[in-house]
C-alpha cells in the first residue's frame, strides 16, 4: 500500500510538471506599460505628453542641448574648453571633423526622430478623450513636440523622413517645414475656443503656453520657408506678454541640459567672446544690455567667458522663442516684402526694448543706419544673433541671410548641414548623400 | 570523498545489474550479507553483485545489505567503481559479509557530471575536471570561486580586488555572447539546486557629475556564489563545454559548476571544529616617485597659498637639498592601507547509518579589509539529510541559511582611488581629519581625502539568503528508479550609503542618500526518471528522461535616492529634499524542459552517450521560444584493446559534438513605455515614453556548437597521467541589441547576427613521483590557451564598443578578437618611424587603431604537494601569460607626478624619431629629429604628446604568481588516540599571494574594475587592491 502511494505521488508530480506556457502575462514586465495601457487611457496620454518634454528637453541627448550646442559651435559663438568633448570639439572644427558619428548630431537626429514618433502616436490616439477641450489640449501639445522636431530636422539636415517607418523615405527640408506647420495649424483649429481643462494642467508639466507657442512656431517656420505673410499673420497673433518655457528642477534627471552640462562648470564648453558668433563689424555695441544679460562678466575668468542667459542654475528655465524673435520675425517678413518702415519699426521694437518678460532689453537706441532692405536685413540678422544667443536657430539664421557660408573665405560657419548620422545610414538605404560640408 | 559522493546517489541513478528472472537452478539457497569499507566500518551501498557466470545479479541497499539467489558452488562477484574486485565461493554459506579494498589505481575515478549524476570519468566522452576539498581548503580562499583560480584548466577567474567580499568573475572557453551586459559565466549547481551567481551592480552612481561608466565600477559587489561557505564543500567538477552540460540547457551554455557539499558518513557521530586566523596586507603597490614636493614646473606652492592655487599636483622642487626639515614624502599608495583581519570558525556536525544521513554545520568568517573602516562577514548555517523511508523510497533535504554583508569602500570614478591618484606625496593621506571631526583635505575640494571617504562614506549591505531543496527517491525496482527535486533559492540585501555634503561627492547634489533594496526567489523543479539494463555481459546502457522547470524572479527590487539634506538624519530619506524610488526591472522568466539521456557501454571499452534537450523560453517570441538541441559523445579505452603494458597503463580518447541554446533577456520582445526618471518634479506628475529598444518578432535563440575531442593517459602504473582537449565553439545568432534607423520610432533592437569563434587547447598532466609509505610528493599542472574571434559582425552593427574611457576601447568589430583593446598611437612614418612635430615631441594620433588584446595569450597553474607522515606542503604557482590591461587610476597620478614613472623630469631629452619635411616638388621627405625637449608637467599633462599614447595606457597585465602556499600537520594518531580528538586534529597555515611578479606599474593587475559578471574585461585600477595573507588554523575532529 505505502509502495501505491508513493508510485502514485511521483505519477502526480509528473502530471503537474507538463504545465508549459511560457507566454502568460506574468512574463511581461511589470515595471513598465505596454502599449495598450499607455495609449487606452486620458491619463496614460497625458504620461506621454510628459515623456515627449522630458525627451525633448531634459539631458545631454535632448534635442534642447544638441541643438544649442551645436548650432553655436557650428556658428563660432560657443568655444569648448577642453577637447576630450570630443563631439563638441569636433562640431567646433567644423568641415569634415563632423563625421557620420558625431554624437551631438545623431542625438539631435535620433531624438528628434523618437520624439516625432511619441508624438504620433499622441495624435493618433488622441480621440479617445471624450471631452473635446481634453483632445484638443492634448492634440496641441503633441504637435509642438512634434513641429519642433521636424523643425529640428529642417533646420540641420537638408532632407528628412516625415513619417515614422522602418527604412522611411526621406523628404526635403520644405516638406518637412510644411508638415511642422500644417500640424500646427492644426493644432490651432482645434484650440478654437477651448478652455485647457484643469486635469491637463495638473497632469502635464507646466510651462507651454500652446497657444501663443504655436502662433510664434507657425511664424518661425513659416519665416524659414519664405513665407512672409503667413510668418507675420502667425507673428501678431503672439502675446509678447507671455512665457513659454522649458521648465527644469534639480535632482538628477529633470536638469537644465545646458547649465549641467556646459555652463555650469568651465570645462565643456562656453561663449567664444563677447562677439556672439558675429563678425568683428556686427558685433553687438558695447552699450547693448543684453551682454550683459547673457555674460556673467564682460571681463573673462579663466581666459574664458562665462555665459548666463537662461541657464543659470539646474532649475532655470529655457524659453521655447521669445518675444524678441517674435518682433525680429514680423520686421525681417516685413523687410522681405519691401515693407521698410514697418520692418524698422519692429527692429526697435528689438533695439530699444529695455527689457521683457525674459528681462531681455538691448536698450539701445532706434535704428539709424541705411533705410535700405540690405542694411535693415543685415541689422536684423545681427539683432537675431544677438537678442537669441544659444537659441539653437544660429545656423538658420546664418544661410537664411547668406552669411559666408562654411569652405569660403570670412566664413562665418563651420558646416552649412549636418551629414546623416551612421547609424541611419547603415539601416535606411534611403538615406541621402551627405552634404559636402 | 567518493564515498560520500556515492551515498548521497545512491539508489538514485544508480542501479547496477539486473536480475533475469528465466535464469533458475535446483539448489539455488538465498544468500544475504552486509559489504562495507574496512577503512571505518561504514556500509557501501549500490555495490554490484554477481552470479558468476551467470546475468544474474543485484546491488546493495542503502545499508550495504543484499539478497541473491545462487547455487552452492557458484562464485558471486563484488564489484563497485573505486573498489578492487572480490570473488567469493557460496560453499553452502547463506551469510556472506564481504569488505571490499579501496582500488588506489582507480581513485579519482568517479565523478559528478550533468544533473548530479555520477559516473565514471572513464565513461565520459567528454572533459571534466574535478576539485577536492583540500584544494579548496587549501586555498585561503572564501569565495568559492577565487578558491578555483589556478586549478582549472581553461578557466579564466580574475577578481574584483582586495576588498572582503569583492567578486570574482570566471570564464570557461571564452566569451560566447556577445552583447555587453551578457553574463557568460557557468551555471552553479549546489546538490542539484541552481544557485545564483549573480553580481548585483546595483545603481549607486556616485555623484551628479562624475564620470563613472556605472555603478558595475563603484564597489566591488560580490558574486553571489560567495555564500556558500568552502567548508561546507566536498568537492566541485566542473563542467566546461556544451557536451558535458547540455543536460543542463540554455542556462549552462557557458559551462557548470558543479558543487558536491559534505554530507552524513555512515557511522559514529563526527563532530568537527575548526578555527582560522589571518592578517591581510595590501600586496603590489604602484612605484611612488620620492624627489619632488608639491608645486608646478619645479615651483613650490606652499599650503598658505591653497585658497588661491591648487597643490595637488607634486611638480614642485626637489626634496634634495630642502633645508625644511618638515618637508618629508609619503608612499600614500603603501600606506594608506592598513593590516586586515581575518577569523573564520566552523562546526560540523554529521551522522550517518541504515536510516539516513544527516550533516550540520555552523560556519562564521569575519574580514576587516586593509582599507580602514571595511569589512564583510558571513554567517552560514547549513542543514542537510537524507532519510530511508523505506529500501526503495528516500527522501532527502537541505536547508542553507547565509546572512552576509558588511561595509565596502567606494572605488571607480570618484572613490578613494582617484582620490589618491591625486594626492601629493608630500602630505600623509593618512593626516585627514581635523579636531573638529571635519575633513583635512589639502586640495581643497578637488577630490576627497581617501581616509575621510571611506571612513565617514563606505557603502554597507546585508544579505540574507535561503538555500533549500527537497528531493524524493523512488526505485520501482532493480532497473527503473525516479528522482523529483524542487529547489529554492531566495536572497534579499539592502545596500545604503550616506554621503555628505562636504564631500566632492556630494557637493554637487549637496548631500545624498542611495537606499537598494534587492530580492530574487528562484524555483526549480526537477523530475527525472531512469532507467539501466544490461543486454548481456558486453553490452548495457541507460536512459534517462526528465523535465524541468524554473521560474526566476527579482521581485520589489528598487532604489531610493534623496539629494539636498535638509534634516538631521542622514540615513533617513524623508531627511532630503529631493527623493525619488525606482523600481528595477523584476526580470522574471520561465523556463520549461524536456530531456533525455541514452548511455551505451560496450565492454567498458566504447562509450557512447547522446543526450537531447528542449527549452521552451518565456523571454522569446512564442513562435520561437521552443528549441530543442542535442549531444553526442564517445569514449574510447582503446588500452583494452591492446596488450596490458608496463609503460601505458590506460588511454581513451573522446570525441564529442554539442549544441546549446541561449535565450533572451526578459522583457525585450515587447514595446513598453517606462517612466522617465524623476521628471518633471519629484515624480508628482508621471511622464512616459515609450523605450526606444525594440527587438525582431523573429527573435531565435543563440546557439553555441562545439566540437570537442580529448584524450586521457596513464603511464608508469598510473604514476603520470596527461589529459588533453582541443575544443572548438561556434556561436552564432548572437542576440545583441543592434541600432536602427531612428525614423522608426526606435534607436536600437534586438537582433541575431554575428559568429564569433573560440578555440582552445586544456592539458593537464600529473604524476607522483615519489610514492612511498611515509613520503609522497605529488604534481600537477594544468595548462591552457583559449583564443576567441569575431567571424561574423553585420554591417549595420560593425562594432560592439564593451567601454571606453576616451583613450582605451574594448570593442569587437568583425575579424577582431575578443578582448582587443583600441587605442591611440604616435603618429608613423610611412616606414614605421614616430613622427615628432616640430617642437621635438610626438604625436599622439587621433585615430584609434587596435592596440592589445585584454585575454591572457595562455595560463597555466602548478601544484606540489609534499606529504611525510602527518606534515603535508603544498603549494600553486600561477602564470597568466599576456592580457592587456589599462590603469585607469595611472593617468591621473602621472598627471599629477606622484608615480614613480614621472621622476625623469627637468631633463632635456632628444625623442627618437622624424620630423616630417616638404619639399620643394610638394613630396614629404623624413628626417631624423633634433631638436631638444623639456621633460615637465606640460609634457605629462599633454593628452596629445603624451597621456592618451596607447604605449602608456595599455600596459602588459601578464604574471606570475605564487597564488598559496600551505604547510599542515596531522597529529600522529598514536598520540591522540585514548584523547577526545582522536579523530584527528590538524594544524594548518597558508599564505596567499606571497611573490608576484608582472610588468604591470600600477597594482595588482588582478582587479578588475567593472566586478564580476561583466563582458567589460580588461580595465583595472581604481579598484580595491589585492591583499596578501597569512592564515594560521587548526582543526579537531571529535
Amino acid at each position: 500500500m505505502k509502495k501505491h502511494i508513493i508510485k502514485s505521488l511521483f505519477v502526480t508530480a509528473l502530471a503537474s510538471l507538463t504545465v508549459s506556457s511560457c507566454s502568460q502575462p506574468e512574463y511581461l514586465n511589470p515595471s513598465s506599460a505596454s502599449e495598450t495601457q499607455v495609449v487606452n487611457s486620458v491619463d496614460g496620454l497625458l504620461a506621454l505628453c510628459n515623456g515627449l518634454a522630458y525627451r525633448y528637453s531634459v539631458g545631454r541627448q535632448s534635442p534642447v542641448y544638441a541643438s544649442i550646442t551645436g548650432s553655436g559651435l557650428t556658428n563660432k559663438s560657443l568655444k569648448v574648453l577642453n577637447a576630450g568633448n570630443t563631439d563638441e570639439d569636433a562640431l567646433e572644427k567644423g568641415a569634415g571633423s563632423v563625421d557620420q558619428s558625431n554624437a551631438v548630431v545623431s542625438n539631435l537626429w535620433s531624438y528628434s526622430n523618437l520624439v516625432k514618433s511619441n508624438a504620433d502616436m499622441i495624435l493618433r490616439n488622441a480621440s479617445i478623450s471624450t471631452d473635446p477641450n481634453m483632445k484638443a489640449s492634448i492634440v496641441a501639445y503633441a504637435s509642438i513636440f512634434r513641429a519642433l522636431a521636424l523643425g529640428n530636422l529642417a533646420q540641420f539636415w537638408q532632407q528628412a523622413p516625415i513619417v515614422v517607418a522602418d527604412k522611411a523615405s526621406f523628404n526635403n527640408r520644405e516638406d518637412v517645414l510644411k508638415q511642422a506647420i500644417s500640424s500646427l495649424e492644426t493644432a490651432q483649429a482645434g484650440m478654437q475656443s477651448v478652455t485647457i481643462p484643469g486635469k491637463f494642467s495638473t497632469k502635464v508639466i507646466g510651462g507651454i503656453d500652446m497657444v501663443n507657442t504655436i502662433n510664434a512656431l507657425i511664424a518661425r517656420y513659416s519665416l524659414m520657408l519664405g513665407d512672409n505673410d503667413k510668418a507675420l499673420a502667425a507673428a501678431s497673433k503672439v502675446d509678447l506678454s507671455k512665457r513659454s518655457e522649458f521648465r527644469y528642477g534639480d535632482t538628477a534627471d529633470n536638469r537644465n541640459p545646458i547649465f549641467e552640462t556646459a555652463l555650469g562648470n568651465v570645462n565643456v564648453y562656453q561663449p567664444l567672446d563677447l562677439n556672439m558668433g558675429l563678425p568683428a563689424a556686427l558685433k553687438p555695441a558695447t552699450e547693448d544690455k543684453r551682454i550683459d544679460f547673457y555674460f556673467l562678466s564682460r571681463t573673462p575668468s579663466q581666459n574664458t567667458y562665462r555665459g548666463k542667459g537662461f541657464f543659470t542654475a539646474y532649475s532655470s528655465p529655457i524659453p521655447v522663442y521669445l518675444p524678441g524673435e517674435v518682433s525680429l520675425i514680423k520686421a525681417e517678413a516685413y523687410a522681405r516684402k519691401d515693407d521698410l518702415n514697418n520692418a524698422v519699426n519692429e527692429l526697435n521694437n528689438v533695439l530699444t526694448k529695455k527689457t521683457d518678460v525674459w528681462g531681455i532689453g538691448a536698450d539701445l537706441p532706434a535704428y539709424s543706419g541705411d533705410k535700405t532692405k540690405d542694411q535693415i536685413l543685415v541689422e536684423i540678422y545681427r539683432n537675431r544673433r544677438i537678442e537669441l544667443f544659444m537659441s539653437g536657430l544660429e545656423l538658420e539664421d546664418s544661410r537664411r541671410f547668406g552669411r559666408p557660408a562654411a569652405g569660403t573665405a570670412n566664413a562665418e560657419r563651420t558646416r552649412n548641414w549636418y551629414p546623416f548620422p551612421r547609424n541611419e545610414r547603415e539601416n535606411n538605404p534611403n538615406t541621402p548623400a551627405d552634404p559636402s560640408i | 570523498m567518493r564515498k560520500n559522493v556515492r551515498e548521497r546517489f545512491m539508489g538514485i541513478l544508480t542501479i547496477w545489474g539486473i536480475i533475469f528472472s528465466f535464469s533458475s537452478f535446483a539448489q539455488n539457497r538465498q544468500i544475504t550479507g552486509k559489504i562495507s569499507d574496512p577503512s571505518d566500518g561504514s556500509a557501501l551501498p549500490g555495490v554490484s553483485v554477481q552470479v558468476k557466470g551467470t546475468a544474474r545479479g543485484t546491488t546493495t541497499d542503502a545499508s550495504g545489505v543484499y539478497k541473491i539467489q545462487a547455487s552452492d558452488n557458484a562464485v558471486l562477484v563484488f564489484s563497485s567503481v573505486g573498489y578492487l574486485k572480490k570473488e567469493v565461493k557460496v560453499s553452502g554459506q547463506s551469510v556472506i559479509d564481504v569488505t571490499m579494498e579501496s582500488d588506489v589505481s582507480q581513485l579519482d575515478e568517479i565523478v559528478v557530471t550533468a544533473l548530479g549524476q555520477t559516473q565514471e570519468k572513464r565513461a565520459l566522452g567528454y572533459s571534466v575536471q574535478e576539485i577536492k576539498s583540500d584544494a579548496i581548503k587549501n586555498s585561503g580562499e572564501q569565495n568559492l570561486v577565487g578558491a578555483l583560480q589556478g586549478k582549472i584548466a581553461g578557466a579564466v577567474i580574475t577578481g574584483s580586488g582586495g576588498a572582503p567580499g569583492s567578486g570574482v568573475n570566471i570564464i570557461l572557453r571564452g566569451i560566447t555572447s556577445l552583447s555587453s551586459g551578457s553574463d557568460n559565466q557557468p551555471l552553479f549547481v549546489v546538490d542539484g539546486i541552481i544557485i545564483s551567481n549573480t553580481t548585483n551592480a546595483g545603481n549607486p552612481l556616485p555623484s551628479a557629475g562624475s564620470s563613472s561608466p556605472g555603478a558595475s565600477e563603484q564597489f566591488g559587489n560580490t558574486n553571489r556564489a560567495a555564500d556558500i561557505n568552502p567548508e561546507d564543500v566536498e568537492a566541485i567538477s566542473v563542467l566546461k563545454g556544451p557536451a558535458a552540460t547540455a543536460l543542463y540547457g540554455l542556462r549552462a551554455s557557458n559551462g557548470a559548476i558543479i558543487i558536491t557539499t559534505k554530507r552524513g558518513k555512515s557511522g559514529k557521530l563526527r563532530v568537527n571544529v575548526s578555527s582560522t586566523v589571518g592578517i591581510d596586507n595590501v600586496s603590489k603597490t604602484p612605484d611612488y616617485q620620492n624627489r619632488f614636493i608639491q608645486g608646478r614646473f619645479g615651483e613650490f606652492i606652499s599650503e598658505t597659498e591653497i585658497a588661491q592655487r591648487s597643490i595637488f599636483r607634486s611638480f614642485g622642487p626637489a626634496l634634495m637639498g630642502d633645508t625644511n626639515p618638515n618637508d618629508k614624502i609619503y608612499d600614500n599608495f603603501r600606506d594608506f592601507y592598513r593590516t586586515g583581519f581575518r577569523n573564520n570558525n566552523n562546526v560540523s556536525i554529521s551522522k550517518g547509518g541504515d536510516k539516513g544521513n544527516i550533516y550540520f554545520s555552523l560556519g562564521r568568517n569575519y574580514q576587516s579589509g586593509i582599507i580602514p573602516n571595511t569589512d564583510f562577514e558571513r554567517t552560514s548555517l547549513k542543514l542537510a539529510g537524507l532519510y530511508n523511508v523505506t529500501k526503495s523510497f528516500s527522501v532527502s533535504g537541505s536547508v542553507n541559511y547565509v546572512n552576509s554583508g558588511g561595509k565596502r569602500p567606494p572605488a571607480g570614478d570618484k572613490s578613494i582611488f582617484s582620490s589618491l591618484s591625486y594626492w601629493p606625496n608630500s602630505y600623509d593621506v593618512n593626516d585627514y581629519i581635523k579636531p573638529d571631526g571635519s575633513q583635512k583635505n589639502i586640495t581643497l575640494g578637488v577630490v576627497d581625502n581617501p581616509r575621510y571617504l571611506v571612513e565617514k562614506s563606505p557603502r554597507i549591505d546585508n544579505v540574507n539568503r535561503y538555500i533549500a531543496d527537497i528531493a524524493l527517491n523512488y526505485a520501482f525496482n532493480s532497473w527503473l528508479s525516479a528522482k523529483y527535486q524542487v529547489t529554492y533559492d531566495t536572497y534579499h540585501e539592502t545596500r545604503s550609503r550616506t554621503v555628505d555634503s562636504t564631500f566632492d561627492v556630494g557637493v554637487q547634489v549637496k548631500g545624498f542618500l542611495v537606499k537598494e533594496d534587492l530580492n530574487f526567489r528562484e524555483i526549480n523543479s526537477n523530475f527525472y526518471l531512469t532507467a539501466k539494463k544490461s543486454f548481456n555481459e558486453n553490452w548495457n546502457g541507460s536512459v534517462m528522461v526528465g523535465n524541468s522547470i524554473v521560474d526566476s524572479k527579482k521581485p520589489d527590487s528598487y532604489y531610493t535616492r534623496g539629494e539636498r539634506l535638509l534634516g538631521s538624519n542622514p540615513s533617513e530619506i524623508g531627511s532630503y529634499k529631493n527623493t525619488e524610488t525606482r523600481f528595477y526591472s523584476p526580470g522574471q522568466y520561465r523556463i520549461v524542459s524536456f530531456f533525455g539521456d541514452a548511455k551505451l557501454n560496450y565492454k567498458d571499452v566504447l562509450y557512447l552517450n547522446v543526450t537531447g534537450r528542449n527549452d521552451i523560453v518565456s523571454t522569446l517570441p512564442v513562435q520561437n521560444n521552443s528549441f530543442f538541441y542535442p549531444s553526442v559523445s564517445l569514449g574510447y579505452v582503446f588500452t583494452e584493446s591492446l596488450p596490458k603494458g608496463n609503460i601505458l597503463s590506460y588511454g581513451k580518447l573522446r570525441a564529442s559534438w554539442a549544441q546549446v541554446g541561449k535565450g533572451a533577456d526578459p522583457y525585450i520582445t515587447s514595446t513598453y513605455f517606462a517612466p522617465v526618471t524623476n521628471f518633471p518634479y519629484n515624480n508628482n506628475v508621471p511622464g512616459y515614453s515609450r523605450v526606444t529598444t525594440t527587438a525582431d518578432p523573429n527573435l531565435r535563440p543563440e546557439r553555441t556548437t562545439s566540437i570537442e575531442v580529448g584524450a586521457e593517459l596513464r603511464f608508469l602504473k598510473n604514476r603520470l597521467s596527461v589529459d588533453a582537449t582541443y575544443f572548438t565553439m561556434d556561436s552564432k545568432d548572437q542576440i545583441v541589441n543592434a541600432p536602427v534607423t531612428n525614423a522608426s520610432g526606435y534607436a536600437n533592437y534586438y537582433t541575431n547576427i554575428g559568429l564569433i569563434r573560440n578555440q582552445g587547447v586544456e592539458l593537464l598532466v600529473s604524476g607522483k613521483p615519489v610514492q612511498t609509505k611515509n613520503f609522497s610528493w605529488d604534481v600537477s599542472v594544468n595548462w591552457s590557451k583559449l583564443s576567441g574571434k569575431v567571424l561574423e559582425m553585420p554591417p549595420a552593427l560593425q562594432e560592439i564598443v564593451y567601454f571606453d574611457n576616451t583613450k582605451t576601447f574594448l570593442k569587437v568589430r568583425q575579424g577582431s578578437n575578443l578582448g582587443d583593446l583600441w587605442g591611440f598611437e604616435y603618429v608613423k612614418s610611412p616606414d614605421g618611424q614616430t613622427v615628432i612635430q616640430a617642437n621635438g615631441f610626438p604625436l599622439v594620433s587621433t585615430t584609434a587603431t587596435k592596440v592589445g588584446n585584454a585575454m591572457p595569450d595562455w595560463q597555466g597553474g602548478l601544484t606540489n604537494t609534499v606529504t611525510y607522515k602527518g606534515l603535508s606542503l603544498s603549494f600553486l604557482l600561477e602564470w597568466r601569460q599576456g592580457g592587456n590591461v589599462v590603469d585607469m587610476a595611472e593617468e591621473n597620478s602621472v598627471r599629477n607626478g606622484i608615480t614613480k614613472f614621472t621622476e625623469r623630469r627637468y631633463e632635456q631629452v632628444v625623442y627618437k624619431g622624424v620630423v616630417a619635411q616638404k619639399n620643394t616638388d610638394g613630396s614629404t621627405s623624413y628626417v631624423p629629429n633634433t631638436k631638444l625637449v623639456y621633460l615637465d608637467d606640460n609634457f605629462y599633462r599633454s593628452a596629445n604628446q603624451f597621456y592618451y599614447w596607447s604605449g602608456f595606457t595599455v600596459q602588459d597585465g601578464s604574471w606570475f604568481r605564487l597564488r598559496s602556499v600551505n604547510i599542515s600537520y596531522s597529529l600522529p594518531k598514536k598520540l591522540i588516540a585514548n584523547s577526545v580528538f582522536k579523530n584527528g586534529v590538524r594544524f594548518s597555515f597558508t599564505g596567499t599571494n606571497l611573490f608576484l611578479n608582472t610588468p604591470f606599474r600600477g597594482y595588482d593587475p588582478e582587479a578588475l574594475s567593472f566586478g564580476s559578471g561583466t563582458n567589460r574585461i580588461g580595465f583595472v585600477g581604481r579598484n580595491n587592491p589585492s591583499t596578501r595573507s597569512f592564515q594560521f588554523g587548526v582543526s579537531v575532529n571529535f
